[in-house]
């Protein structure tokens, strides 16, 4: 009796289409699992109740219920539209972060060089758009390790940082997913609101996370409290390496990124002056600094991770508006900070501005540079020009009638 | 089932002893007893990277020392080489100052247990009646090399009508836009940083850093972006906060004191600020990192008031004359003989009493205290004739507790002499061990050794030189925990036995536990130690805390009388905390009576000169004023809140032409009481003459 256990087995069967639980497979970010706290993208899923095995079952027998007998039908049918970012807009947000997540990611190479400190080598891949792409990497960005004396040498920030974590402790806890429902605090984003917007952030905080896990991962930086038994954090320390701090990294990118979303929106009250991105650095600092109060970072990896996260914004800006006419790279020279100084954001950025100045600490030695070179226009890519217009749209006025 | 009782176990035998030292001759045994303690608790010092240092490996103490017919110079010669290089006496003393002689002057020291030692063996030697413990302070932290400056500070012209608000705290963001008259200009006109390092040049302080309205606004501009001022990197630049070296300020925290205190006092909208109020600020140590033995504010309060008032005077109206100047303290503690005769007492005095030859008219607001309910006053009488029974106190000395405790049993003054032998008293340990007697005798001392040999409890006998000539016998405790091996006191309850000898039947012993706690937001230090005697009623038949001692109580553990041992002057005005919504007095707002000094039948005040509001309700504790950062509000609590609203309604009105001294606050409070809800709370030695009813806008 072969078929004997068949009617309980086939039912069993449906379970299969909980695979599509595997979207969930971007979880592995880790980090950025706080995208759920904006829980409204997942509200674009309606249909959620059909992906489970009980909805499965309801549309199986209405089907079975209504179908008919099979037709012969030739429906005049249209091809797609070839590369036609209009598409964007019909595809669930899920694919769309596999989509941007795919034209920046392959728009950066990468290399190390393990010398006395280690360096680690963010290359930019420009290729004209609609041809092959002609490999020639350009410096992105240049990240040098500081030495094990340095490190030692900011041990005396963790202990002192210590003191605050009392005071701390709630933002730290709320900080451990993205910094967006922070910035959220700052400039008006909400999921109803400005979806393209936080979609754009999430494509930045992607982004950070593909390139400082890998530099972290070079460079290999040990943590605070692999140095001292007493830095005792007051959350677990993440595996990977210190330095640069991926939490500077994702805070300064997406501060950055929303400054010059408002500042592209031409809306009054973003343009009278710098105060909205000052705020927003502001936070960014505050993020990074508390790393350093929960135990887990030292304030060196927040200036590293600042300067990447920076440069990283203004590497996405530059794919996403063809009318920026500069790309930025930027240098860490890790080994000429200053141990002895804490993380100063002002040092990295100017937010009035919107300039990284090209050179940051002591004159005819500093510890970070960035040049500013015109974009060649060799480096849109439309799906992320497409997402940056609907985000900038989200802060425009709309006129009155 | 049944189960065998375990039997009970064989008492261990205590490893610790006490025993009879034979007669010293210290001033203060007290004294002697923490600067011992504080070298049992520090190992000396290994593998130092500055090593080979002698002086690093030496502890300094801020100290006060009471010197008595002599000058500050004479008392410098009185130093052998050897000597003289172990006390730094601070550049606030003038050349001038130091050659004036005086019948009796309390000055501030940095000096090595060694010399502290040595003058507290030999007072005569030296012409000091007495030592005072400040608390021990980093070396790097003593600028050696200052010198006296002599040059006269310039003149600050001012408005006609301003009045200066200064206060003294800790942890004062005083970069906080309620203290500015626009973006990078502050209405601070002097801040002293005491907790920081100095500078090294001979014109820098000895301790501490300076600065002055133009270099806080050349920091207010340096930090200045966008219109909004980098906060965490100003105070880190005016050397308030060094994270990466261990200086903390409380300014990193949301809340803190000094700011939230300030506020209340001299806080003003940046954007409506007054060109007549201006404010000098001194911001004290929070914590001295490895001082076991409870270290005293005093010294460093002291020289707050010495730079001070030496601001406060450069001030000129538009008429020639200097503008009043009301100063704010709101810190209190537990201890000292609270008859307006102790140290503290008499600075506040020297500056703010009626002889002060000054042409400005200082005053002082201070808070009654929070210590109501805290079970740290014992008064003890001996009524009845014949043999009277002896009274003991239960002392609960607590586990943890990382610092150092102190019970002081203060005597009635007698013109007698040699003086009676009023009481006797012994101490019993946790487990049982009982102490000889010590009474007033000269020298009269037990010690509680460990098993190694090291003193761990002091129960001694000593004589307070006049002006307070009361005699007092202190029960110290080493601390109870330590991180590293350490000789600790027992922790548990204790039992202090009193037994009347010559005590009149209308006189009493005076009993205060030094305040010894730590401050929510700090790291763990201290832990409180109380009374615990059973006749003591805590809860009335509600279940509420009873805040007045029950009608004819005879627990010896009172809260009458637990008024902060700072604020028993004659001068100061002392400010006790209310409940504005109902008018009642918030529970742990301390009480007098006090005892009159010698020679006077009653004391110079009787417990609070009024009551403000320290708590907007009982459910909203506290009230709310300036936050650490720019644009934050917070809430506090207790008499602390309740003095800065008295320091701001009197600097307001002296602007006017008010007095704003005791007499005239005690008649604002008797005027403002019938405000609040009847009947006025009881007793006058809480309250104080009524309930001040003060808006800030």
């Amino acid at each position: 009796m072969a078929n004997g256990g068949g009617p309980e087995g086939g039912l069993g069967g449906l379970g299969g289409l909980g695979g599509l639980g595997g979207l969930g497979g971007l979880g592995g970010l880790g980090g950025l699992g706080g995208l759920g706290g904006l829980g409204g993208l997942g509200g674009l899923g309606g249909l959620a109740a059909t992906e489970s095995p009980l909805g499965a079952e309801s549309l199986l027998t209405t089907r079975d219920g209504i179908v008919g007998a099979p037709l012969d039908l030739d429906p005049n049918i249209v091809q797609g539209c070839c590369e036609f970012p209009k598409n964007l807009k019909r595809l669930s947000p899920e694919v769309r972060a596999s989509i941007f997540m795919f034209e920046l990611g392959t728009r950066v190479t990468y290399s190390a060089s393990c010398d006395e400190t280690a360096t680690a080598y963010l290359w930019r891949l420009d290729s004209k758009p609609g041809q092959p792409p002609k490999v020639a990497a350009k410096p992105l960005v240049e990240m040098t390790a500081p030495t094990m004396q340095q490190f030692k040498d900011q041990m005396g920030y963790l202990s002192g940082y210590a003191d605050l974590r009392q005071d701390r402790a709630a933002e730290i806890l709320a900080q451990l997913g993205t910094p967006v429902p922070f910035l959220a605090s700052i400039a008006f984003v909400d999921p109803a609101r400005t979806p393209f917007t936080i979609e754009l952030l999430n494509t930045a905080l992607r982004f950070a996370n593909y390139n400082h896990m890998r530099i972290k991962y070079t460079i290999a930086a040990k943590r605070p409290i692999e140095f001292s038994p007493q830095v005792q954090p007051m959350i677990p320390t993440p595996t990977h390496g210190s330095l640069p701090s991926g939490h500077a990294t994702e805070a300064f990118i997406t501060a950055r990124l929303l400054w010059k979303l408002l500042r592209a929106s031409g809306t009054p009250q973003y343009q009278q002056d710098g105060v909205w991105g000052e705020m927003m650095m502001r936070l960014a600092s505050r993020i990074a600094i508390n790393r350093t109060v929960a135990g887990v970072h030292f304030p060196m990896d927040s200036v590293a991770g600042s300067l990447l996260g920076l440069t990283l914004a203004d590497f996405i800006h530059e794919h996403c508006d063809p009318t920026m006419q500069d790309s930025t790279s930027a240098k860490f020279i890790g080994t000429r900070f200053d141990a002895a100084n804490d993380f100063d954001w002002h040092q990295l950025y100017e937010a009035e501005d919107d300039l990284q100045p090209k050179k940051s600490g002591p004159n005819g030695n500093p510890w970070a540079t960035t040049s500013r070179k015109p974009s060649k226009n060799e480096v849109q890519s439309g799906p992320l020009e497409w997402l940056w217009g609907k985000a900038v749209a989200e802060w425009q006025d709309l006129p009155c009638e | 089932m049944r189960i065998t009782p375990k039997k009970e176990p064989a008492k261990q035998p205590s490893s610790l002893q006490w025993e009879t030292v034979g007669a010293r001759t210290f001033a203060s045994n007290a004294v002697d007893f923490r600067l011992t303690q504080q070298e049992n608790f520090i190992a000396p010092p290994r593998n130092r990277e500055k090593g080979g240092d002698q002086r690093r490996d030496t502890i300094w103490w801020s100290a006060l020392i009471d010197l008595r017919d002599t000058s500050i110079a004479g008392f410098a010669k009185t130093l052998d080489k050897a000597l003289s290089g172990q006390v730094h006496i601070p550049s606030d003393y003038s050349r001038k100052e130091r050659q004036e002689v005086f019948e009796a002057k309390i000055i501030v020291v940095f000096a090595t247990t060694e010399l502290l030692r040595i003058v507290n063996e030999a007072p005569k030697k030296f012409k000091t009646a007495s030592v005072v413990l400040g608390a021990i302070i980093d070396p790097d932290f003593i600028n050696v090399d200052a010198k006296s400056q002599n040059a006269a500070l310039p003149i600050i012209n001012v408005p006609n009508g301003t009045v200066i608000t200064a206060v003294i705290d800790d942890g004062i963001a005083f970069g906080n836009n309620v203290f500015r008259d626009g973006l990078t200009s502050t209405r601070v006109q002097y801040v002293t940083v005491l907790p920081t390092i100095p500078g090294t040049a001979p014109g820098q302080a000895s301790v501490g850093t300076e600065l002055e309205k133009p270099q806080i606004d050349a920091l207010l501009v340096a930090n200045t972006s966008c219109n909004l001022l980098d906060e965490d990197r100003f105070y880190q630049q005016a050397g308030l906060i060094d994270y990466a070296d261990g200086t903390f300020s409380p300014t990193s925290l949301r809340r803190s004191h000094g700011t939230h205190i300030t506020g209340l006092a001299a806080g003003y909208p940046m954007d409506d600020a007054p060109d007549d109020r201006p404010i000098l600020c001194a911001i004290l140590p929070t914590r001295v990192t490895d001082d076991v033995s409870g270290g005293s504010i005093l010294p460093s309060l002291i020289l707050a008031l010495l730079r001070l008032t030496r601001q406060a005077a450069r001030f000129r109206c538009q008429d020639g004359s200097r503008p009043p100047a009301v100063f704010n303290f709101s810190y209190g503690n537990f201890g000292g003989p609270h008859d307006g005769t102790s140290p503290i007492a008499r600075v506040i005095e020297d500056y703010f009493g009626p002889d002060c030859d000054n042409d400005q008219e200082l005053r002082l607001v201070l808070p009654s205290g929070n210590g109501n309910l805290s079970r740290t006053h014992g008064m003890l009488e001996f009524k009845g004739a014949g043999n009277r029974p002896a009274k003991v106190l239960d002392f609960v000395a607590m586990p943890d507790d990382r610092t150092a405790s102190e019970v002081q049993l203060w005597m009635p003054y007698s013109a007698a002499s040699p003086l009676p032998n009023v009481v006797s008293v012994r101490a019993t340990t946790p487990d049982g061990l009982q102490s000889g007697p010590v009474d007033i005798t000269a020298g009269s001392y037990q010690a509680l050794f460990n098993q190694d040999g090291i003193e761990v409890a002091r129960l001694s006998y000593a004589f307070t030189p006049l002006p307070t000539a009361r005699g007092v016998i202190t029960l110290s405790l080493n601390p109870t925990a330590s991180l590293t091996p350490a000789p600790l006191a027992p922790s548990g309850r204790w039992q202090i036995e009193v037994t009347p000898d010559q005590i009149a039947t209308d006189e009493a012993v005076q009993v205060w536990i030094e305040r010894d706690d730590t401050l929510p937001g700090f790291r763990s230090g201290g832990r409180q130690s109380y009374f615990n005697n059973g006749d003591y009623v805590r809860f009335d038949k509600y279940g509420a805390p009873l805040a007045v001692d029950p009608a004819g109580t005879d627990s010896p553990i009172r809260r009458a009388g637990t008024l902060s041992g700072f604020a028993c002057g004659p001068s100061p005005l002392v400010i006790g905390a209310l409940v504005q919504s109902n008018g009642d007095m918030s529970d742990y707002s301390a009480a007098g009576p006090i005892t009159p000094p010698r020679g006077q039948a009653v004391a110079d005040r009787t417990g609070p000169d009024a009551s403000a509001r320290g708590d907007d309700s009982l459910v909203r504790q506290g009230v709310i004023s300036a936050g650490s950062r720019s644009g934050s509000a917070v809430r506090l609590n207790g008499t602390s809140v309740a003095a800065p609203r008295v320091a701001r309604f009197t600097a307001n009105s002296m602007a006017g032409g008010a007095a704003g001294d005791r007499a005239w606050i005690q008649a604002q409070a008797i005027a403002q009481d019938p405000t609040f809800p009847t009947p006025t709370p009881t007793p006058p030695t809480r309250v104080g003459s009524g309930r001040l009813n003060i808006s800030i806008p």
